[in-house]
């Protein structure tokens, strides 16, 4: 059953000789949640934008719902919902007017409206300001309406286009809570994001793009142990133990550096069974050791070897991978 | 199908909820907001409402063309007049131009060339300030909506299933309303306060201020495919000057022809507003008319279909 909602196959898009997107294959299926990662530039605007028929591609195909982007955008445009960078609400009118004249506009009578922007300001915690004129609004009071607006019509699938930029940590977390609701509700989200921290939390699935291209996809863990260093922290008994510790970490290539905690030391751990050996190897010389910790790595990690890849390598194929 | 919460879920959670071990600590981070939220969430939950949809009640097909023209359309008027301060100075515009042009210029009606119109520069300036009336709001058209698109209020009908045109043609309904009131006030001013005696009566007035409509209407056709071309105020600020000084004052709005330069007369013959202006006047004074009332139409109906062609070109998909 697991049927993709979103494909695309050797997606491209062009301006005269610049390549903005090149090659980009998905295959997205229902109710999870995709992340876009990269840095400004990197593609991830193009790539929505084609995809909610915003935006023509230059080069192969899409479809959404099973409704190819390029022949059929009302089809598509009936079943997605798009919040952009920027918040497009009508600072004019009140909370509420919005998401009536949306309800309206999308085919919805008066009574239909009235009691989905209810459902709405509510849902979205905006009871309170309904009625006062959106320029009063704070940045993430916008930025829920935004939301709120671009869900009106219940869509099977969103698109978030960097939907915590520029917005205070507390307004980012409302934001995160919302769009783990919707993948809650079956709803399929394609999420853009500079930030590796809100990938990791929300994603099912992420792509990293970088130049316009796919450099690397896949779950989040996934990611994590191809290409990020895990490392443990050791903590031992006094000065002496954590000299005899660093040289037998030494001495199995793990590469220790004093840790920031005092008698610590930190170093990089590959498989599993590195810990087991190096555990017994400290064991063996005779030096006690008091803690011990290991600290996963981040999309951080991912991100910068990335990056560094590359650099030393920019005809930008994915050699990392 | 896959809008309803239970088809997809199973294959989402079971992706999801295998995640490293740091991420319950880090949701818990921010308590604050994250307690207000899960209550918002459980309401959405129950009703299913953010996506799920169970309890919409109606299906977002999008609605049909004229519809999304009404519903356009009373949002614009809600906007023009809603605001209290653009509307007062939109009031003021009108009666500001009456006061400076014909007090301004009032010794001008002592000329000979004045003795067709009783001397009496008010009559003659006025049918053309309505004329003029009619431009400026033709261009305020356009700034609105460049300021549409600044505010992603078009951005955001582009991936909806309704038609980005309809926006257009709601702006250009209230706009007509909005001058349709601003011709009203700025006449019936003239008359009780400006000493302007329309011999054409109520018809002819009636006919001038129906002929300027229709003029500002067409008009505001070509700004708005200006602005849909400009996409930049300070473009459409630049156009908006060429057209409101040169080509106003290259008429015989101000002064009959017979005192206007040899090479100006020229200009001021070549000139479609004029058409419009000498209509006005004719219907108003009821002076001769020759064929300027139908010369205006056809002219004024060939800009709009012209704008009308170009904007929705511009307004097109974008690529």
């Amino acid at each position: 059953m697991q049927q993709s909602v979103i494909t695309a196959r050797g997606l491209g898009k062009r301006y005269g000789e610049a390549r903005v997107l090149t090659d980009v294959d998905l295959d997205i299926p229902a109710g999870t949640v995709f992340g876009i990662l990269g840095h400004n530039g990197a593609g991830k605007t193009t790539l929505v934008d084609i995809l909610c028929t915003r935006g023509l591609p230059t080069e192969g195909s899409a479809t959404i719902c099973g409704f190819d982007v390029v022949r059929r955008p009302h089809e598509i445009r009936q079943r997605i919902g798009v919040t952009g960078q920027f918040t497009a609400v009508d600072e004019g009118m009140s909370g509420r007017d919005n998401l009536i004249l949306i309800a309206r506009l999308l085919g919805a009578s008066v009574r239909q409206a009235k009691a989905r922007a209810d459902e709405q300001l509510e849902a979205f915690d905006l009871v309170d300001a309904a009625d006062r004129a959106a320029m009063t609004y704070s940045g993430g009071m916008k930025r829920r309406l935004d939301l709120a607006m671009s869900l009106v019509g219940a869509p099977e699938v969103v698109f978030l286009d960097e939907p915590t930029t520029g917005l205070d940590p507390i307004s980012r977390n409302g934001v995160w809570l919302i769009v783990e609701r919707l993948a809650q509700e079956g709803a399929t989200v394609i999420l853009t994001t500079q930030y590796l921290e809100e990938a990791d939390r929300l994603a099912d699935q992420i792509m990293v793009l970088a130049m316009g291209k796919s450099v690397i996809a896949g779950t989040p863990t996934q990611l994590k142990d191809r290409l990020g260093q895990r490392t443990a922290t050791v903590t031992f008994e006094d000065q002496f133990a954590m000299v005899a510790g660093a040289s037998v970490m030494s001495k199995l290539q793990m590469k220790p550096v004093p840790a920031l905690s005092p008698f610590g030391v930190t170093a990089m751990v590959g498989a599993s069974s590195d810990i087991m050996t190096m555990v017994r190897a400290l064991d063996q010389a005779g030096v006690k050791i008091t803690d011990m910790t290991l600290k996963e790595p981040t999309l951080d990690d991912v991100y910068l070897s990335l990056h560094h890849a590359l650099w030393t390598n920019p005809s930008g194929e994915a050699a990392v991978v | 199908m896959s809008r309803h919460a239970a088809a997809a879920r199973p294959a989402h959670d079971g992706k999801t909820r295998v995640r490293p071990s740091d991420k319950s600590s880090r949701s818990s981070a921010t308590p604050v907001t994250a307690s207000t939220a899960v209550t918002a969430g459980s309401v959405v939950r129950e009703k299913g409402v953010v996506a799920g949809g169970e309890g919409l009640g109606f299906v977002a097909k999008g609605a049909d063309y004229w519809s999304q023209v009404r519903i356009l359309t009373a949002r614009s008027l809600r906007m023009s007049f809603s605001d209290r301060k653009l509307l007062l100075i939109g009031l003021a515009q009108p009666v500001v131009m009456l006061v400076i042009f014909s007090q301004l210029f009032k010794s001008l009606g002592t000329l000979n060339a004045f003795a067709m119109f009783g001397h009496n520069y008010s009559d003659y300036i006025i049918p053309p300030t309505l004329v003029n009336i009619g431009l400026t709001t033709a261009l305020s058209s356009s700034s609105g909506i460049i300021a549409e698109v600044f505010t992603g209020f078009i951005g955001r009908l582009r991936v909806m299933p309704v038609s980005l045109f309809t926006v257009l043609i709601a702006r250009t309904i209230s706009d007509m309303a909005r001058l349709v009131i601003q011709l009203l006030v700025a006449t019936i001013g003239s008359v009780v306060f400006l000493d302007f005696h329309p011999k054409g009566g109520v018809v002819g007035l009636t006919g001038a201020l129906l002929l300027i409509t229709f003029f500002g209407w067409g008009l505001g056709w070509v700004f708005i495919a200006l602005s849909t071309w400009a996409r930049k105020p300070e473009t459409l600020q630049l156009v908006s000057f060429i057209v409101m000084f040169p080509v106003m004052f290259g008429t015989t709005a101000f002064v009959p022809a017979e005192l206007l330069p040899t090479w100006l007369r020229y200009v001021a013959k070549a000139n479609p507003l004029n058409y419009a202006i000498e209509a006005s006047r004719g219907l108003c004074l009821q002076t001769p008319l020759h064929n300027n009332v139908w010369l205006t139409i056809a002219i004024v109906s060939g800009l709009a279909l012209v704008g009308i062609k170009a904007s929705a070109y511009n307004f097109r998909r974008a690529t």
